[in-house]
């Protein structure tokens, strides 16, 4: 509990600092949403009644422009959510093992723990910062049912936030660890479009190409795309499938990286971190 | 014949600093390619929905596609200049181009061809090699109907890449602006990249902008432009003078700053 509350401590303190770089990805992420309804109508004079009439028909249900707008500011929030985990967890673990950092927490803790509890800090201070641009901007478009709305899917970006870093530690405390690879800095850099181009995102799961969806599979976010897009399309009832595939998701994540983590930690321990 | 010897040793003079950075890109070949890929997936993710949900798929790739290529040329100019200026400066590379007597102009010149051939192009075939299968269209699609408009983006977006990369340059050495600033600059750059002069409020000033005037020229190679190309190509010429102008000055104005000032550490 002290470690979580330390490393609680540490996001915040660092959050503060980075405050700029979170504004310009929210403005990425509504713009990316926006583009997709009205991105048609500004480059190919598409009217925005044909985009929303098209999107209806993709997810089988009757849109009204409100309802086209909240789908997809609401999902932008999985491009922020999804930048800001990855890029954070990819850069603590380079600063931890290049700085020699991690050779002070092995003192104190197992990197297996270390790495958990970061996971958690990270999620619960990541999710709301990520997303909070959503409250203003479902106002605008549904008053405070739209608030409402954000309410009841915090806790899908909060267990989704969680599942992707828990994703990004089997990925990445292994290579930072196990393998030589320096720059591991930039591994978000192409990760993270390429789970959002095969994840789909703003049009269902099903569109999308099978060698796309591929990689997006291993990851939780095709799921929580899903999970979002028939919450916000009221069809609770098709939840259960998703929510199954992410605990399986979570337990094989868990699984391992606490057998990577272990193998890393032996190594560190004996020859030290910064070294190996 | 003066001119044409002093054309001659400007030619001979990029292509030395093209040779150069050709083999100084050769260090940063996975991230190349790192660069390259990660564009394409992005334009992908965006790209399939505006095409799914347009009327016609075929109009939206090719309105979109060469905005694509003008936004990722145009962008890694920018990012090579605070490179050029952040990375290069504490690594030292910075002081070993000065006592060649080089400067950003220069730096950008040699990354040039290779930011438009080994990150733009092939970003821009993967993307729209991804989308055709998603949208079903034939890869033909993709072979411009006008070779010489297209030759002539290419090289209206070689004086743009240059132009962003000093604007940048600039905005970097006489203010303190931040990383994440020049993030929205580039974000702005991007979208006016894919906006078509029509989605301006009038035509001159839809023309204005370098990065619109490249991607429509790009279109009219594959003949989806908003404006005609006998007003096109007179604003090319014009544009691509006092880009070159603005160039050359903020390239002198830089110089004279880092000269008398230097260039700060920042991290």
């Amino acid at each position: 509990m002290r470690l979580l509350q330390a490393l609680l401590y540490r996001e915040i303190t660092i959050l503060k600092k980075r405050f700029p770089e979170i504004i310009t990805l929210w403005i990425f992420s509504i713009l990316f949403g926006l583009f997709v309804i009205y991105g048609p109508s500004v480059l190919l004079n598409t009217s925005v009644e044909h985009v929303v009439d098209r999107l209806s028909m993709l997810f089988g249900k009757k849109l009204s422009l409100e309802d086209a707008l909240t789908l997809m500011f609401t999902l932008s929030a999985v491009i922020s959510m999804t930048t800001m985990t990855m890029s954070d967890f990819a850069q603590q673990i380079v600063d931890d093992k290049f700085s020699g950092a991690i050779d002070h927490v092995l003192l104190s803790t197992t990197l297996v723990r270390y790495y958990i509890s970061y996971a958690i800090a990270l999620s619960i201070v990541t999710t709301p910062v990520a997303t909070i641009y959503l409250v203003p901007l479902l106002y605008l478009v549904k008053g405070l049912g739209g608030v409402l709305i954000y309410a009841y899917l915090l806790p899908v970006f909060l267990l989704s936030c969680i599942l992707l870093s828990l994703y990004a530690s089997s990925i990445i405390v292994p290579l930072a660890y196990l393998t030589k690879i320096q720059r591991l800095w930039i591994l978000p850099s192409i990760i993270v479009p390429m789970l959002l181009a095969g994840s789909g995102v703003f049009i269902p799961l099903t569109i999308v190409p099978l060698f796309l969806k591929l990689l997006a599979y291993t990851s939780p976010l095709p799921e929580t795309c899903t999970i979002l897009q028939d919450m916000l399309l009221r069809a609770a009832g098709k939840l259960a499938l998703p929510l199954t595939l992410l605990t399986m998701l979570m337990v094989l994540y868990v699984l391992l990286y606490s057998g990577t983590a272990k193998i890393a930690e032996a190594r560190a321990r004996t020859q030290g971190a910064a070294l190996t | 014949m003066m001119c044409v010897r002093i054309l001659v040793r400007l030619v001979r003079r990029a292509l030395t600093l093209m040779y150069i950075g050709f083999r100084l890109s050769l260090y940063y070949i996975p991230l190349m390619i790192m660069y390259a890929l990660s564009a394409a997936l992005w334009f992908v993710f965006i790209l399939n929905p505006v095409a799914l949900l347009a009327k016609s798929k075929s109009q939206a790739l090719l309105t979109f596609l060469p905005g694509l290529l003008t936004a990722i040329v145009v962008s890694c100019g920018m990012h090579e200049s605070t490179e050029f200026l952040r990375f290069y400066v504490r690594q030292g590379i910075f002081d070993m181009f000065r006592e060649c007597g080089l400067g950003v102009l220069h730096y950008l010149i040699a990354n040039v061809l290779f930011d438009i051939f080994v990150i733009g192009m092939p970003s821009y075939l993967l993307s729209a090699l991804i989308v055709l299968y998603y949208t079903g269209l034939s890869p033909t699609l993709l072979i411009p109907h006008s070779i010489t408009m297209f030759v002539l983006g290419l090289a209206a977006l070689v004086i743009s890449h240059i132009l962003f990369g000093m604007i940048v340059a600039c905005l970097y050495t006489f203010t303190t602006l931040s990383e994440v600033w020049l993030g929205m600059l580039e974000a702005f750059v991007a979208v006016c990249s894919l906006l078509p002069v029509s989605a301006f409020p009038s035509t001159i000033a839809g023309l204005a902008l370098p990065v619109t005037l490249v991607t429509e020229i790009m279109r009219a190679a594959y003949g989806t432009n908003t404006v005609p190309t006998n007003i096109l190509l007179p604003a090319l010429a014009l544009s691509g003078a006092c880009q070159i102008a603005a160039t050359y000055l903020m390239h002198k104005l830089c110089e004279r700053h880092i000269a008398k000032r230097g260039v700060p550490l920042r991290w």
